[in-house]
């Protein structure tokens, strides 16, 4: 029972973080796209690890690179390109990990107007990313574990190499929603006194950003 | 016969950061910059009168350009001179001779910080951790300048140093104190970097440290620190500490304070308790704070393109060489795994380096943040030898592996190597204002013909490098220099002493009869009449004109 009303409602938001204010047709259906995909991670990680399953479905909710996917219709496959050039390689790779990408810029598709002053992520997410990657890397022995950080380190250079289309930057956004997760669940259950001030700040970053794309937008 | 192959070994090392830190000093950087020149001339002008260039006696914090530069180096400097006088040398090999001791020091530090640590060789780890900075892109290029940062560090990594010797002997807390302390005289960052340090070690060696037998000694060094520290931090809270603050700290940049404003406006009741929640400086500032800190750990910062300014860069090199990328995470990887005695320390050094750099607005900066350059030193050092004793045991023909990595690792250096003495002259040929001794010296010659010499303002701080080349008399100096108004940035210059006059040149002064013009080619148009034109050191690109009327 519990579990259901859980699941229901992180629906209602997720929907509701997508849907309120949406006309097109076509951008509706891509909500429902993404609810389906929240759907099958958590599914999948339940497997292994409630918690963690949990705490991905919540994050995932609340992504604001998730949501501004799921209120437009993108194209995720463009032309591709691959790039050739050493240095640009360089600097795509570490752009991916680059404070500005995750925290404070993004890189938001250039038919949204630009989320100003707002990454990928919420900033409180770097503790989270820290302690996820550190429990990932370290302890957990299970595949789904072991899966996410392989893709963490190997999706870069995909990215790094192969230019066009957003669909790299949406699958690696994925997989930084869910080590970052890892690290809730796990600051949930060992770090109890970080938990809820972390908890504080990060629910003030997402009202932040709320505010920043449905009032200044 | 261990011993003595380690020493060898070291002997090598230190050899070789000597020789990369003084080869060819004196030209390379290609010029000399403003601050370096504010350091020599202010060391000449107290060997010859006892007082600064604005007549201050012997001062612990000197004016300069109104940033009241911490006077530690100043005094490094002052010998040297003495020595073998005023020029570039004199300027910057103290810094070079500190950036040696650096690495001397840091093989030692590494051997007391890994000592407890079983599985692996500690003078193995502190020899390759010591290389590592012997070689090191980011320590050669701030030890080959007359930059405080770089004594700064050396304090620093010596106190840390000191700081373990005296858990076997408690005398050491003393000098481990004094150093601290020293490098709060030495450079701004450091008085906000050598506290934290304090505090991470008192607080991470407490169970060692804190013992009734060392309770005499530590509470003499505490003391011994207050002291001395005490000018200091009453020198913080008048015009000399908030100064330089005012003018690159986070808070001149009006940015974050207004989009405030500008958001909270958004809100229909602009007073509503939620937008003023959401949206004040407090928050903005403290996100910039965290912008401007996190940008230190940024991977092109670090491996592709380092500094933004052209002064604290080497062209297409990045702070650290990118082959050591791959040892800098699996160091990473170990200390977390394994927890080292000294884990959280390293991670301490490296996480506080660039607090106070994170202060400034102009983010990442190479030299304010140069202290993360240690730690990131021996953590790779860490790494490397973890992979290296791996590799060894595992694997039969280990050293194929050594023999690729060192190709690649070599290319990297010589890569460093060509870029600083070639290619950083070419690219960045105004970066450290070359051209002013080959001005000064032809001034020299034809400076008696002529009432008044205009010389050109787009340079920084002109007039200090006049009156370093030309050996004004500092006793005239004194008499005659003003500071003018503070620019945005806080920061004040010379605008004349003697016959040289230092601002802009226009039509005006063109046309001005019985003075020497010096202009840049921006200033000074081909239809004049150019009796000397003086180049950069890539010998293509105009550095200065000259008019004689």
């Amino acid at each position: 029972m519990k579990e259901k009303i859980f699941i229901l409602t992180i629906i209602l938001v997720t929907l509701g973080l997508r849907i309120i204010g949406l006309k097109n047709t076509s951008e509706i259906w891509v909500s429902f796209w993404s609810v389906l995909i929240i759907a099958v991670i958590y599914f999948i990680i339940k497997r292994y690890d409630l918690h963690w399953a949990r705490a991905s479905a919540i994050f995932l909710a609340v992504s604001p690179w998730l949501i501004i996917f799921s209120r437009n219709y993108f194209s995720l496959f463009g032309p591709l390109d691959i790039v050739f050039s050493a240095k640009e390689i360089l600097q795509n790779y570490f752009s991916f990990f680059s404070p500005k990408y995750l925290f404070f810029g993004g890189i938001w598709p250039n038919s949204t107007k630009d989320v100003s002053y707002q990454g990928m992520m919420y900033l409180p997410d770097i503790i989270f990313l820290f302690f996820g990657l550190k429990e990932l890397v370290f302890k957990e022995k299970n595949v789904i574990g072991k899966t996410v950080v392989y893709l963490f380190f190997v999706f870069p250079f995909l990215l790094s190499v192969v230019k066009g289309g957003l669909f790299f930057n949406f699958i690696a956004g994925i997989i930084m929603v869910l080590i970052s997760a890892k690290g809730l669940s796990c600051l949930a259950e060992k770090q109890k006194k970080l938990f809820y001030p972390f908890v504080i700040i990060y629910l003030l970053f997402f009202i932040r950003f709320i505010d920043l794309y449905f009032v200044h937008q | 016969m261990k011993i003595k192959k380690n020493n060898l070994l070291l002997f090598f090392i230190i050899c070789l950061a000597l020789f990369l830190r003084i080869w060819q000093i004196s030209n390379f950087p290609a010029g000399l910059n403003a601050d370096e020149a504010a350091i020599g001339y202010n060391a000449y002008s107290l060997i010859q009168t006892g007082r600064d260039e604005f007549g201050h006696p012997w001062p612990m914090i000197f004016q300069s350009f109104n940033d009241f530069k911490p006077g530690i180096y100043f005094y490094l400097v002052l010998p040297f001179v003495k020595l073998f006088g005023l020029n570039e040398l004199s300027v910057r090999l103290p810094s070079a001779i500190l950036g040696t001791l650096t690495v001397f020091v840091v093989y030692f530090l590494v051997r007391k910080l890994m000592l407890t640590k079983k599985s692996i060789d500690a003078d193995f780890i502190a020899a390759t951790a010591s290389f590592i900075l012997a070689v090191s892109p980011w320590h050669l290029h701030f030890s080959r300048g007359g930059w405080e940062p770089n004594a700064a560090t050396f304090f620093i990594t010596t106190g840390v140093y000191f700081f373990f010797r005296a858990m076997e002997s408690p005398g050491f807390f003393i000098p481990s104190s004094l150093l601290f302390i020293l490098s709060m005289y030495t450079y701004h960052s450091s008085r906000i970097i050598a506290p934290l340090m304090v505090v991470g070690l008192a607080v991470f060696y407490k169970k060692i440290i804190f013992k009734k037998e060392n309770f005499k000694w530590i509470a003499f060094s505490v003391i011994f620190g207050l002291v001395l520290v005490t000018p200091l931090i009453k020198s913080l809270f008048s015009e000399r500490g908030t100064s330089r603050f005012s003018g690159v700290g986070i808070f001149a940049d009006k940015g974050p304070l207004w989009r405030a404003n500008e958001l909270r406006g958004m809100h229909k009741g602009s007073s509503l308790v939620v937008s003023k929640i959401l949206h004040n400086q407090y928050l903005e500032y403290t996100i910039r704070f965290v912008d401007n800190y996190l940008r230190h750990f940024d991977g092109t910062f670090l491996f592709v393109s380092g500094d933004e300014i052209q002064r604290n860069k080497v062209p297409e090199m990045g702070q650290i060489y990118l082959v050591e990328f791959p040892f800098l995470l699996l160091g990473i990887y170990y200390l977390l795994k394994k927890r080292p005695f000294s884990q959280n320390l390293i991670f301490w050094w490296l996480l506080i380096s660039p607090v106070a750099s994170a202060f400034t607005f102009q983010s990442p900066h190479a030299y304010r943040s140069f202290n993360m350059v240690i730690p990131f030193s021996i953590i790779t050092a860490y790494g490397f030898s973890e992979f290296y004793f791996l590799i060894k045991k595992r694997f039969k023909f280990y050293f194929l592996f050594y023999f690729l990595y060192f190709g690649l690792f070599l290319w990297n250096f010589v890569f460093y190597l060509h870029q600083y003495y070639v290619q950083y002259p070419q690219i960045y040929p105004s970066a450290w204002e070359y051209g002013f001794k080959d001005l000064v010296k032809y001034v020299k010659t034809r400076q008696d013909k002529f009432e008044k010499i205009y010389v050109t303002g787009k340079y920084d701080q002109p007039y200090i490098l006049f009156a370093f080349y030309l050996k004004y008399p500092p006793e005239e100096f004194q008499k005659e220099a003003k500071l003018t108004e503070r620019d945005n940035f806080g920061f004040s210059t010379v605008d004349h002493f003697g016959r040289y006059y230092f601002g802009p040149v226009d039509q005006n002064k063109l046309k001005e009869p019985n003075c020497l013009i010096i202009g840049t080619p921006e200033e000074i148009p081909d239809s004049a009449t150019i009796t000397k034109r003086i180049y950069f050191k890539d010998g293509k690109t105009e550095a200065f004109r000259i008019v004689e009327n």
